[in-house]
Formats: C-alpha cells, sequence, structure tokens
C-alpha cells in the first residue's frame, strides 16, 4: 500500500511546493516616460503613487504622468466600475470613456477626465490594468491646450507599460543582463552596503541601461535595496 | 508508515496555506479604489508644484526613498 501512496504523495507534495512558488512569484512593473522627462520628488508623492514624472508644456501646469498600485481581492470589472462611479460622483470631475487602449501588459480602458483648476481647464487621461490581484493606476494630465500633442505622448507611455516575472528579463544584451544579475545578488549577500559599491551599481544602472527608461532603472534600485534589506534582517 | 502520515500533514498543510492565498477573505475588500484617487489627485497636484520644488534632486536617492509596501507610503498632502 505504501509503496503506491508515498509516490503519489511525493509528487503532489512538489506540485504544491511548485503552485507555492509561482503563486509567490512576485511581479514586476513599468513604463517608458516621455524622452526628457524628470521624476517627481517622491517625497511629495500620495501613498499608492509609487512614481511621477513631469513634463514641460505651453503653459505653467506641467504634463505629468504618474503610477498608483493597490493590492485588491474584487475583479477587475468590480474595481473599475467603483473607480468609474467614484470620478462620476465628483462634481468637479467630467467623466468620459476614452475607448481602449493595448498595453504591453493587457488591453486596458481609457477614461479621460476634465477638471477645472487655478491654471486652467485640464484634461487627465487614466488606464487601469488590473492582474494577480493588482490594481496598477496610471494617470497622465495635461492643460487643455496641450492636449493635442500631450495626449499622444501619454497614451505612448500608457502603451508601453508592462508587468514582468524579473526585471531583467528586458535586457536584451546578455553580457549585460548576466552582470547585472550578479550585482543584484552580491548587493542582496552582502551584511551591509558599502557606500562605494551601491555608486558603483548605480552608475551600472544608470549609464548601461538607459534604453529601459527612468522607471525601470528606478524599479531595478528599489528593488535591489529591498531585497538586500530583506536578506539582511 | 510514518513516511506516509508525515507527507499527509506537509500536503495538507501546502493545501490550506494554497487555498487561503487564494480565497478572498471577508471585510479585507478593498472598495474605495484608493489608488485611483491617489493617483487622480497626485495628477494635478504635482503638475502645479513649482518647477524644480516638485523633482527627484537624483534618480538613486528616489529608489531608496520610496517605500517597498506602496500602500504604506509616506505622505504629504492632505486629501479632502
Amino acid at each position: 500500500m505504501g509503496v503506491i501512496i508515498i509516490p503519489i504523495l511525493r509528487l503532489f507534495y512538489f506540485l504544491a511546493i511548485i503552485t507555492c512558488s509561482v503563486c509567490s512569484a512576485k511581479n514586476h512593473h513599468f513604463f517608458m516616460p516621455p524622452n526628457k522627462w524628470k521624476l517627481a520628488d517622491p517625497k511629495k508623492l500620495s501613498p499608492m503613487v509609487e512614481a511621477c514624472f513631469l513634463g514641460k508644456g505651453k503653459t505653467a501646469f506641467y504634463p505629468s504622468i504618474n503610477i498608483a498600485t493597490e493590492e485588491i481581492d474584487i475583479s477587475d470589472k468590480e474595481y473599475i466600475s467603483i473607480v468609474v462611479k467614484m470620478h462620476k460622483d465628483d462634481p468637479n470631475i467630467e467623466f468620459r470613456r476614452f475607448g481602449k487602449i493595448k498595453t504591453q501588459a493587457a488591453i486596458a480602458d481609457l477614461f479621460e477626465l476634465t477638471t477645472k483648476t487655478n491654471f486652467g481647464t485640464v484634461k487627465m487621461l487614466q488606464t487601469i490594468i488590473v492582474k494577480d490581484n493588482k490594481a496598477y493606476v496610471l494617470t497622465g494630465s495635461m492643460h487643455i491646450d496641450d492636449f493635442k500633442t500631450m495626449s499622444k505622448t501619454i497614451l505612448k507611455t500608457f502603451q508601453s507599460f508592462q508587468i514582468v516575472d524579473n526585471l531583467t528579463d528586458c535586457i536584451k544584451d546578455l553580457e549585460k543582463k548576466q552582470n547585472l544579475k550578479k550585482a543584484i545578488e552580491n548587493l542582496a549577500r552582502s551584511k551591509s552596503i558599502k557606500d562605494k559599491d551601491w555608486k558603483k551599481f548605480e552608475k551600472t544602472v544608470l549609464k548601461d541601461f538607459k534604453e529601459l527608461g527612468e522607471f525601470w532603472q528606478l524599479q531595478v534600485m528599489k528593488d535591489a535595496y529591498n531585497n538586500h534589506i530583506s536578506s539582511s534582517k | 508508515m510514518k513516511q506516509v502520515l508525515l507527507l499527509l500533514l506537509l500536503s495538507t498543510t501546502l493545501c490550506f496555506n494554497l487555498s487561503a492565498r487564494t480565497t478572498p477573505r471577508e471585510g479585507s475588500a478593498k472598495r474605495k479604489a484608493s489608488a485611483a484617487a491617489y493617483s487622480t489627485f497626485d495628477s494635478t497636484a504635482m503638475s502645479m508644484l513649482l518647477w524644480g520644488t516638485g523633482l527627484a534632486i537624483v534618480i538613486v536617492t528616489a529608489a531608496i526613498l520610496i517605500p517597498s509596501d506602496s500602500s504604506n507610503g509616506g505622505n504629504n498632502h492632505s486629501h479632502s
């Protein structure tokens, strides 16, 4: 009896372990911010807003793109309907569905929000992607005078949004990829990050991976830093 | 027999662990779409800051400043 049961249970046990590791796989996300847009000061961001990039337009109102994320335990349809209701209930916002957008992560709903500010009328474009119980909200805003040109830039940025298992998967150059992986592992293993080592790592990420954009670079550094913190605990 | 019991116990534990991951917990549902609210708010708030004051000095400092758990992020705004 045991001859049959033990291999079956073993198989079940290993399958369960594999499933567990897949379930706990951490997703990473990033988009390509528009060229020459600057990263906003993270200290000034609201909770859940991970990053914001600011550009320059025709007016004193700077076009911006930000991303906010949150863990959810409702379906994407439910989440989006809550967001739509929230916008429709806001007396300061004029809400309009703007069709769909194909991002690298998924096809998502696109919304257009119009509001009045001290700087004049402002248009916002917003898209929401829900994957693995996480909502990713991307919002771009611009002065109405910039809408014609900036909306295209913002939509292009939305389209570049992707969710990956590993940030290093996006690196095409195999040598660079291996070197970066090794550098991340070394940082995670070291008991305390020496200033010299961290600066070398920063330099590598910023210099060698410009083509992947500042948000990707930011995510890589954040991830390496967090890996180090969690492994040194 | 001991081996069978041990594997059975491990499998059961893992099964419970898996079901706990996939079953929505009551009362924990995020029904406020906070991320969308904050994202909408910041898209105009950040755009209205003076150029320079709202920018990160260097990207590397930003990497460390942004908390790993975005849901517990530091907040300097007051949202009404």
